[in-house]
Formats: C-alpha cells, sequence, structure tokens
C-alpha cells in the first residue's frame, strides 16, 4: 500500500530533475529518422 | 567506446555483429542508468524493473520495439515530464522478454506491432518539402499478399551476398523488420528508435521494381550503420541551427543529414557498380550517375563545412575507397 501511496502523490508533480546524462551518444539519433523524400 | 578501426563508411562485414551486439550493450547500460535515476528522483520503487532489464540478454539480437520504449524513456527523462516518464516506465514493464527477443526477420506491411504507432505518427506529422511537391501520405497496404515485394526483397538479399558480402552481412545483422506502405511524398526511412525496421513505400508503377528495391534497401541499411557508429562517437560536430544544401532532399538540412547522406551514397556507388556488373541494366546505369553526382555534391559540402570529430575525420576519409571510385 506504501508503494502505491507513492505513485499518487506523483499526481501533483508534474516536471522533475532527472540526474542521469547518457553514455556516450546512443539518445542523439533516436529523436530523429532518416527519411527519403 | 569503440576501436579507431571501425569509423570507415566501408561495409563492416564480420564486424557487424559484433558491433551490433556492442550496441545493445549501450542500450542497456543507459536504460539501467535513467531507470535507476528516475527510481531515485521519483521516489519510487522499480526494483523490479530494473532487475528485469539487468538479466535481459544482450547478446541475442533485439526487435524494434525496446529501441522505440528506450526512446520513449529518454526522451521523457531529458525533458522532466513526469506523466510521460511514468507512461514509459510502464510500458517497459508490459513488454516482455519474448516480444524484446522477437528478432526474427518479418517482412510485411506497417502498423502491425505494437512499437510502430510513435514512428508512424512522426513520419506522418512531418512536413519535409518532396520532390514531387506532394503532403507526405502514409497507409498500410489492406492486401493480405505481398508475395511479390517479399520475392523481390529475397533476390536483392541473394544478388548482394553474391557481390558484396561485406555489405550484405550488415543487411543480415541489423535488418528484422521490412514494413511495406502505400503512400505519397515518403519513399523510405530508418530511425534509431525503431532499429532494425526498414519502411519502404510501394514502388512506382513508373520505376523498375528491381532497382527501387536494391536503391532504398542498401541506403536504409546504411543508415542503420551510421546510427550504431553515432551512437559511440559525437563524428559530428556542427551545430544543429547551421543549413546547407543536401545531396538527395530539397530542403537544407543541418551538417548531421548531409553526413548521414554522404554516408549512404559511397554505399550506394559502391554497391551499384557492383550490381551493373552482374547485372547490366539501364535502369541500374541511370540511378548510379545520379548517385555519383549526388555523392560528389556531399562530399563537397562536408569538405568545406564540416566540423568532425578524429572518428568522424576517419569515416570522411574512408569515403572515396568506400565507393569504389
Amino acid at each position: 500500500m506504501e508503494s502505491i501511496k507513492v505513485e499518487q502523490a506523483l499526481l501533483a508533480v508534474v516536471k522533475i530533475q532527472i540526474d542521469f546524462s547518457p553514455v556516450l551518444f546512443i539518445t542523439r539519433s533516436m529523436e530523429t529518422y532518416e527519411g527519403e523524400y | 567506446m569503440l576501436d579507431n578501426k571501425f569509423y570507415t563508411a566501408q561495409p563492416a562485414g564480420d564486424n557487424a555483429t559484433l558491433l551490433y551486439q556492442e550496441y545493445r550493450k549501450l542500450l542497456l547500460t543507459n536504460m539501467l542508468g535513467y531507470l535507476r535515476s528516475i527510481q531515485t528522483s521519483l521516489g519510487i520503487d522499480i526494483s523490479l524493473l530494473i532487475q528485469k532489464y539487468e538479466e535481459l540478454d544482450s547478446t541475442q539480437r533485439f526487435s524494434p520495439a525496446i529501441f522505440n520504449l528506450f526512446s520513449k524513456l529518454t526522451h521523457s527523462a531529458n525533458q522532466g515530464e513526469v506523466p510521460a516518464i511514468i507512461d514509459a516506465l510502464h510500458l517497459l514493464n508490459m513488454l516482455d522478454e519474448n516480444e524484446i527477443l522477437k528478432s526474427e526477420f518479418r517482412f510485411s506491411t506497417i502498423l502491425t506491432e505494437n512499437w510502430e504507432t510513435d514512428f508512424v505518427n512522426k513520419i506522418r506529422s512531418e512536413h519535409i518539402p518532396s520532390k514531387s511537391g506532394e503532403k507526405t501520405l502514409v497507409f498500410p497496404i489492406l492486401s493480405p499478399d505481398l508475395s511479390l515485394y517479399q520475392g523481390l526483397f529475397s533476390n536483392l538479399k541473394a544478388q548482394l551476398k553474391q557481390i558484396d558480402f561485406d555489405f550484405y552481412q550488415e543487411l543480415e545483422s541489423y535488418v528484422t523488420r521490412v514494413k511495406l506502405f502505400n503512400g505519397k511524398a515518403l519513399k523510405a526511412a530508418t530511425s534509431a528508435s525503431v532499429f532494425g525496421a526498414i519502411y519502404l513505400k510501394l514502388p512506382p508503377e513508373t520505376e523498375n521494381s528491381e532497382a527501387y528495391f536494391a536503391d532504398h534497401i542498401i541506403h536504409e541499411t546504411s543508415h542503420l550503420h551510421l546510427d550504431i557508429l553515432l551512437a559511440f562517437d559525437k563524428i559530428i560536430l556542427n551545430q544543429e541551427a547551421e543549413k546547407f544544401q543536401a545531396p538527395i532532399r530539397i530542403d537544407p538540412r543541418p551538417m548531421f543529414g548531409i553526413f548521414h547522406a554522404t554516408f549512404v551514397l559511397s554505399r550506394m556507388v559502391r554497391l551499384f557498380q557492383r550490381i551493373i556488373k552482374d547485372t547490366p541494366k539501364q535502369e541500374y546505369i541511370d540511378r548510379l550517375d545520379t548517385f555519383r553526382s549526388q555523392f560528389d555534391q556531399g562530399l563537397e559540402t562536408i569538405e568545406k563545412h564540416a566540423v568532425l570529430t578524429e572518428n568522424g575525420q576517419r569515416i570522411k576519409s574512408s569515403f572515396v575507397q568506400a565507393a569504389e571510385i
């Protein structure tokens, strides 16, 4: 029950700072795509 | 980090399997880093979810599904958007191991698997100018019989295996899905966010289908190889806001896109020269002429304007040799 209460409390939180930077550059290409038009 | 020898436009050959495995390891390392950080920041217990991904076997090939969820997780975490983070955690919880490791090759139309929705919506919604002047339309094919096209793909693979085994090993290692669609403007696409999937429009009636498949399958497979290299080294240091004339597309693009296009074109020139030696058809010769001129244009823009890392320089230096010109 305690863990569900913690999750319910998150309803009040919209933004948060996540303290992790990707190792190397793996996320960069994921933000886009290469399309032929 | 990857050894310097991998930073080349030359097809990877035997190294394709190793590179893809290193890429999957990198994905898992990053996913666990994000999950642990989210657990701390939000004060929630997601230890079972973390354990699930700690135990995932990265020696096996992944389905595009996990790349899609990793992309959702990192995007929401980087933005710090709590509702989106919770959705991503939920989807990672729901994704079972069989689904993650469902990487046997499949040839189908689009929107047959859950992970595709985000990507299809993205390609549908972006308004990128096309040579035809048409607006992008992307639809699934309702006819269940795609055997004609599957046959074209199989024949192409058999030919590539004969004429360039080093390139064939990239196709065999990376490509887990070919997704055909009906549409306008967009011809083909790949993304690291659905790594392994190639999206391809049905060949137009005005074009030779064999040449069309060769063109776009070689093109998109080459993007996947560069996506792996770009995960380990920044390669291109130019600002995203800087735009240049592009060798293939009509819209000015950042150097990231110019480099991608030129990398791909070095392989198009190489493979089409080899295909023409094997099958000297006019349809291939016409396309090769276009690729040669586009390659020269891309190379010139890179020479003039690109700011590259040492490994980026290594790739640039290999373009002409990879193209075999």
